[in-house]
């Protein structure tokens, strides 16, 4: 038998994690064949899987496998902690709605977990192949759960925009992998990191790849100008989705952004990335904010907000070092509470998918609903960055890291930009206790699952602007290899 | 007698800037589906060329694996194009435009 079919014992017990989520969900998707009458238990098992690929990743060996297109380090398995927080809780925002609109089914918490399976690879994957496998199982996954209301065009037409734009940009990635693994001879990021040292290929070609390269990755991160899909597919798909579609993702793109970065910021070639990624971060605090101002749709509005976030966010890439990972690490964790939040409480509270989800709507339901008004308060005042909450933590990292490395152009624009950002995050706020209700709720989907991820949500943002410190030990111990 | 690699990879990249523009002017969704599938098979083509220039095999097997996953995604692309053909009787992009600013 040819040894390059057998597959090692080690190399399958390191993907444990995965296995258990594809093998969970293809379990669900049987049930709901077979057992459609547990339906009601379909999210308990489904995040029940997610606790045990947790501890999986928790007890991973450290180290490469599969012959070097995965490797498991601290960091990776801190970050696909974040993804599997994420996952949890786009689960716990979902059978509210789900039932409410009858859309019950196994089919939607096994995507929920094969898309987690292709964002922990996906984490993990150091080889452009694996990682562009891992972004199509991630996405493939995703262009199914935007249309998950089968009924409403709202679903089906943002499933549609999502899907023709995602696979546009996929396939620029599989064009930026060609030219990258032709001009280097390696598809491995240590092998072409190696090539790019000693000169290696036409730099013309080698610059057009990774540009290709990271047009992908950025258009999963909806940065400007790669944003276009964000406010459609945000507003269109089921609430619950977008609670889960706004920040996983996100969470995964952000590691291949900053390892590909990395790979091309140290070469002979790395001139002008840092500038160029400092474009991309300004245009996307810039467009997101002044866009999210004028929204009436809370939901586009957020989606404004996730681009503003975004640009944020890479921030530290614009200088790219070790360093990087920490601030990162930080306002991922923030931004996967408070926006996860900010959606479950949206799908909970509005009564009609699909249509506009106006921010007038909620005026004086702080009243009415007083727990989940309070918890989107949290979440608003979060995503501002006022603290003490866990987004101005987030911020803070982010800032001071750019202060540390010279970029207090990017940090002072930064702070200008979340000053504007204040503006409509706190006009929900406003709307929620200073006006008077302009009509009573028609049928809210509010329930014990919902309740409970905008309380974990919503009271983990508030304890990580009091008390950050247990989780900065956790990140320093994540970190410790670097 | 022979073509040289390099003729492959002007050809791939015609084909790639001939999908790119066709993704972007069409208006029909299959027809940018189409402009996108053009996109790909220029990428797979220009992974074969590379993966025989270097005289190394990973090339190729990229292109197995990106032949896979565009079946994939042809899948559910095609699937939600009949989604919403049920709900709207039309798939052209012009007129399907409930999300706006």
């Amino acid at each position: 038998m040819n040894p390059i079919f057998a597959i090692p014992a080690h190399d399958v017990a390191s993907i444990l994690p995965e296995i258990i989520l594809t093998v969970a969900g293809s379990i669900l998707v049987l049930l709901e064949a077979f057992l459609p009458g547990l339906r009601r238990l379909y999210h308990a098992l489904a995040i029940a899987a997610v606790g045990l690929a947790a501890w999986a990743v928790a007890t991973l060996p450290t180290g490469p496998s599969f012959h070097g297109l995965i490797e498991a380090t601290p960091l990776t398995g801190a970050f696909s902690q974040v993804v599997l927080l994420a996952t949890v809780l786009g689960l716990l925002a979902a059978p509210g709605y789900l039932s409410r609109e009858r859309l019950l089914a196994g089919e939607y918490p096994a995507l929920i977990l094969w898309c987690s399976a292709g964002m922990l690879f996906l984490v993990r994957g150091v080889e452009l192949l694996a990682i562009f496998l891992a972004l199509e199982l991630l996405s493939i996954a995703l262009y199914g759960l935007a249309a998950f209301h089968r009924r409403e065009a709202f679903s089906a037409e943002a499933a549609l925009k999502y899907f023709l734009m995602g696979a546009f940009v996929s396939s620029f990635v599989v064009y930026g992998i060609a030219l990258v693994y032709g001009e280097t001879g390696s598809t491995r990021l240590d092998g072409i990191a190696t090539a790019l040292a000693t000169g290696q290929g036409s730099p013309g070609l080698l610059l057009l790849g990774f540009l290709l390269l990271i047009c992908g990755f950025a258009f999963k991160l909806s940065l400007v100008p790669f944003h276009a899909w964000a406010p459609d597919v945000y507003q269109g798909a089921p609430s619950p989705v977008v609670a889960f579609l706004s920040v996983a993702p996100k969470v995964a793109s952000a590691v291949v952004l900053v390892r590909l970065v990395a790979a091309i910021a140290g070469s002979p070639l790395g001139g002008g990335w840092p500038d160029l990624v400092a474009a991309l971060s300004v245009l996307s605090m810039l467009i997101g904010n002044l866009f999210a101002l004028v929204q009436r749709d809370i939901k586009r509005m957020l989606a404004y907000s996730g681009i503003a976030h975004m640009g944020y966010l890479i921030i530290p890439l614009a200088s790219p070092g070790a360093t990087t990972w920490r601030p990162v690490l930080i306002y991922l964790i923030a931004y996967v509470l408070m926006n996860t939040g900010a959606f479950a409480i949206v799908s909970m509270l509005y009564a009609r998918p699909g249509e506009q989800h106006a921010i007038s709507t909620l005026s004086g339901w702080g009243y009415r609903f007083p727990l989940l008004a309070g918890c989107l308060t949290v979440c608003m005042v979060s995503l501002a960055g006022i603290p003490p909450t866990a987004g101005f933590l987030g911020k803070y990292f982010v800032f001071l890291h750019a202060i540390e490395n010279g970029r207090l152009d990017l940090a002072l624009f930064g702070i200008a930009a979340s000053l504007v950002g204040a503006a409509f995050y706190l006009r929900v706020v406003y709307m929620l206790y200073m006006k008077p209700e302009l009509a009573a709720p028609e049928r809210t989907a509010i329930d014990l699952h919902g309740r409970l991820a905008a309380i974990a949500t919503a009271g983990a943002t508030i304890l990580l602007g009091i008390w950050p410190q247990p989780l900065l030990d956790w990140i320093v111990r994540s970190l410790a290899g670097l | 007698m022979s073509v040289p690699i390099a003729w492959y990879l002007v050809l791939a990249a015609a084909l790639f800037c001939i999908g790119t523009v066709g993704a972007l002017t069409r208006r029909n969704g299959i027809a940018i589906f189409l402009s996108i599938e053009l996109m790909l098979n220029a990428a797979n083509l220009t992974l074969a060329a590379y993966s025989r220039l270097l005289d190394d095999r990973t090339g190729q097997m990229v292109v197995f694996f990106a032949l896979a996953v565009a079946a994939a995604e042809a899948a559910v692309g095609l699937a939600l194009f009949i989604a919403i053909y049920r709900l709207r009787r039309t798939i052209d992009l012009n007129r399907i435009n409930l999300l706006r600013w």
